[in-house]
């Protein structure tokens, strides 16, 4: 097991170095010029220009800006950002656990939504629990984050007011209102992910229920509740911990656009702020942590499927 | 020329003030310039007045277009970070209400016949926010920073225009010129002329990180992307205020999240309130719009040395194709104005009247026009604009529309904002759309413009000598009437090179909750400086 995780390990890292690389010689493909963005353009004059660029290091072979960059890493150094001067691992720090936040919530909201309304749709397969369930499911799996967003924010935050519309308070300056928050932007992402676990286990669950052994459990008298849960809903599992792992690696893409319309401070605005200024050490960084949680998760996941079917075993 | 400090505080400039076209500039304090300036939220500002006094406290929250990508208050990185500066820094002039200019650290200044001494008394008492007293040497040593090349200020072409600053005594600073120049006071009432602590400065402090000023409020904290937080400066030189304890700027860099926001009431004020929201805003009843005319303009700006661009008669009879009033209507929801003329706006005493009209929305005219120069069956060009800002997107697709209706084959080139400004800047496209703001309310704004070296010039490879001859002839003329001439001839001039085609002129404005008293917008082009204001702004408690 322990010779496994390291293996993977190993693995993850060559993979992260791999994106990272790609990720920075494709933010430097695309046009446009840091330097440019910095001086804004009523003042640029060559000189400047040239006097900016040696000033960050820019005039220098990008390869190099990159090896140095890499070779900062090794230290715990991911540079600093070229707009604003701050060190990158700062401000990593600060929005990294505010992204994390929304997808544990609302990952939390699809599990603890999603599953028991995916068996209920089951056991009730073609009545109207199952109808009800399903065209909610249906509706949730197709409807864009950016339309469930936006008309959540319309609905709650400006026409009836009850929670706050957009922004982000640190749960250190007030938990109340941190919580209040966080509703908004973890419910619109958790939409489409509880839509998505609805219906996996929804038909994970109908296949297991077909299934020899949950007739034999049946014929012998067990109680039918013990049966769907106790031996039908932990096989139906499976499936649906690896929908999870995947819709917690996609939650790291839909936090780009609830991130953006909830004003949530977190690593996805930070991304799209350091593409659009052409912060290429802040892109860099960012992307190389998305890699190396998207890689983590998947690893973690793998790992789940030992714990709940003991069945899989690792070497 | 003298000024003199009148007993109610205003003070004015004597004798052919070639600042103002009363040709006497009133440089006035608190509610008499309100009275007499433009902006709408006088008769609400008044009334409030009435309604009772200013209450001191409480927190305001702003929601920022833009978070400011650095604190350096002498380099400019837009309106949104020049709002936080404005409020911590302070500068010797600043633009009050009616966009009227008022003493700041400098209570009086005399100007030389010559016009080539500026000498200020600066206030005295006046303190930075370490505690450190604000004395001549401060100036010296700001302005002497703006001058250096290292620093990159964005006002350092303006600020190397004087070539020696003395601090005479502890409050007394004497500045001289090379040439005379009429925007000399106005350049110094820019937020990028801040005055800086020779001490922070000498100390080596990296004003990205900290600010120390004299403004109305202190530095407390700054998380980038997420909020600035300034406090009360309680040892502020203008005694009680300011009366607000703490303002709390939020960038929303997205528009709708923004006045999402500002519906909701999670933030009290919002700049940069998109035109298509207007309307919505003004129609609340918790809320009200701050806004001012005239304050940026569109345009279209040529590469003059990329054919068919390179002949004059094709840019003049493009200047014929553009329906400005379609733009007016459909990019700024009727929100502004157009111009047919030349780019003084109309509210300065330098407005060029008699050139309004000269090019109407008259595409058979453009046609001919192009015929004369050889083109009567048309070309093709790529115009250059941004997806990123809707107003810059929709005009170009108007302006397209409109080429291709006399026969030019228009593409559009839609990049991101940093793609456009390389391209911009590297002068790599054919024609291209901006918006753009004048910033000086003296027509020398010009200079920036179309000077052949400025910036913009370079880019678009554009040079005229008669033009840079007016251009030199406006700044060193001291008398107005003789300065109207002048820039009646220059820009009668940049009509027929037509090296850019103005569109038209937008209003700007801020949306804010009802009960938030006090803030003004202020007019034209200073209505970026509005935040100013936010001294006096107070909220019922």
């Amino acid at each position: 097991m322990l010779a496994y995780i390291l293996r993977r390990l190993a693995q993850a890292v060559v993979l992260v170095f791999v994106v990272a690389t790609l990720v920075a010689a494709f933010i430097h493909l695309i046009p446009g010029d840091p330097v440019y963005v910095i001086l804004g353009e009523t003042n640029v004059t060559p000189e400047r220009v040239a006097a900016v660029r040696a000033e960050l290091g820019l005039d220098r072979p990008i390869p190099l800006q990159y090896a140095e960059w890499l070779a900062g890493l090794t230290r715990g150094d991911f540079g600093d950002s070229l707009t604003s001067g701050r060190p990158i691992g700062g401000d990593l720090l600060l929005r990294l656990p505010r992204t994390l936040e929304l997808i544990l919530v609302s990952t939390l909201l699809s599990v603890v939504i999603g599953v028991p309304l995916g068996v209920l749709a089951a056991s009730y397969r073609n009545r109207a629990p199952d109808l009800a369930v399903s065209t909610f499911a249906l509706i949730g799996v197709s409807a864009p984050v950016f339309v469930v967003g936006t008309l959540l924010l319309l609905l709650f935050g400006v026409l009836w007011g009850v929670l706050p519309a957009t922004g982000y308070v640190a749960f250190g300056d007030d938990p109340a209102r941190h919580l209040k928050h966080l509703i908004l932007p973890s419910v619109t992402l958790a939409t489409l992910e509880t839509a998505i676990v609805l219906r996996m286990t929804r038909s994970s669950m109908l296949e297991v229920l077909a299934e020899d052994y949950v007739r034999t459990a049946r014929a012998k008298g067990l109680d039918g509740r013990l049966v769907l849960y106790g031996h039908a809903l932990r096989n139906a599992l499976i499936p649906v911990l690896t929908i999870i792992g995947i819709q917690i690696g996609s939650a790291l893409g839909g936090t780009v656009l609830v991130e953006l319309i909830f004003n949530w401070p977190g690593l996805s605005s930070y991304l799209v702020t350091g593409i659009n200024q052409r912060d290429y050490p802040v892109v860099q960084a960012v992307v190389l942590v998305i890699a190396a949680l998207f890689i983590l998760l998947n690893l973690l996941t793998d790992l789940v499927y030992a714990v709940v079917d003991p069945r899989i075993r690792y070497g | 020329m003298m000024s003199t400090r009148r007993p109610d505080g205003t003070i004015e400039l004597l004798a052919g003030g070639f600042l103002s076209r009363r040709g006497l500039l009133r440089v006035g304090g608190g509610t008499m310039a309100a009275a007499a300036g433009l902006p709408l939220l006088t008769g609400e500002g008044m009334a409030a007045a009435l309604q009772g006094d200013p209450q001191p406290g409480g927190d305001l929250t702003f929601g920022l277009s833009a978070d400011p990508p650095n604190l350096d208050p002498h380099i400019d990185s837009g309106a949104a970070a020049s709002t936080i500066k404005q409020l911590v820094y302070g500068t010797m002039v600043r633009y009050w209400l009616g966009g009227e200019l008022q003493p700041n650290l400098a209570d009086s200044w005399e100007i030389s016949d010559d016009g080539l001494e500026y000498t200020f008394a600066l206030h005295p008492g006046v303190t930075f926010h370490d505690g450190a007293p604000f004395t001549a040497e401060d100036v010296k040593a700001s302005i002497e920073r703006m001058q250096d090349g290292a620093v990159g200020a964005t006002l350092q072409v303006e600020m190397s225009l004087i070539e020696e600053v003395v601090a005479e005594d502890e409050l007394t600073v004497r500045l001289r010129l090379g040439q005379p120049n009429p925007a000399m006071i106005e350049y110094l009432a820019q937020p990028d002329a801040a005055i800086m602590s020779k001490a922070f400065l000498d100390a080596g402090t990296d004003p990205n990180t900290t600010m120390v000023g004299t403004g109305p409020f202190t530095f407390v904290s700054r998380e980038p992307g997420v909020r600035t937080e300034l406090a009360r400066n309680e040892g502020y030189f203008r005694e009680g205020l300011p009366y607000l304890d703490r303002i709390i700027f939020v960038p929303y860099t997205d528009e709708n999240t923004r006045v999402s926001a500002l519906l909701g009431g999670e933030i009290d004020v919002a700049d940069y309130v998109p035109w298509k929201d207007m309307q919505t805003v003004e129609d609340d009843p918790n809320l009200k719009l701050a806004l001012g005319q005239e304050a940026a303009f569109m345009c279209v700006i040529y590469n003059v040395e990329e054919p068919p661009f390179d002949n004059p008669l094709v840019r003049s009879a493009l200047s014929y194709a553009y329906d400005r009033q379609a733009i007016v209507d459909a990019v700024f929801f009727g929100r502004g104005s157009t111009i047919t003329g030349g780019l003084i706006p109309t509210s300065s005493w330098a407005h060029n009247a008699e050139l309004d009209g000269t090019y109407p929305y008259d595409p058979a005219r453009a046609q001919e026009l192009l015929a004369e120069a050889g083109f009567a069956d048309g070309f093709s060009v790529t115009l250059l604009s941004t997806s990123q800002y809707g107003m810059h997107q929709s005009s170009a697709e108007i302006a397209q529309q409109n080429l291709q209706a006399i026969g030019i084959d228009c593409q559009l080139e839609l990049f991101d904002w940093s793609t456009v400004v390389q391209r911009q800047t590297e002068g790599s496209y054919q024609f291209r759309i901006h918006g753009l703001s004048p910033e000086l309310v003296d027509p020398d704004f010009l200079t920036n413009f179309f000077a052949s070296g400025s910036a913009f010039s370079r880019s678009s490879n554009f040079a005229d000598e008669e033009i840079d001859r007016l251009l030199a002839e406006g700044r060193t003329t001291l008398d107005e009437a003789a300065r109207k001439e002048i820039y009646l001839q220059l820009e009668r001039r940049l009509l027929e090179l037509s090296p850019w085609s103005f569109l038209s002129w937008r209003e700007q404005g801020e949306g804010l909750k009802e009960e938030i008293q006090g803030y003004e917008h202020l007019p034209g082009s200073t209505g970026f400086k509005s935040a100013v204001t936010l001294e006096q702004a107070w909220r019922p408690s």
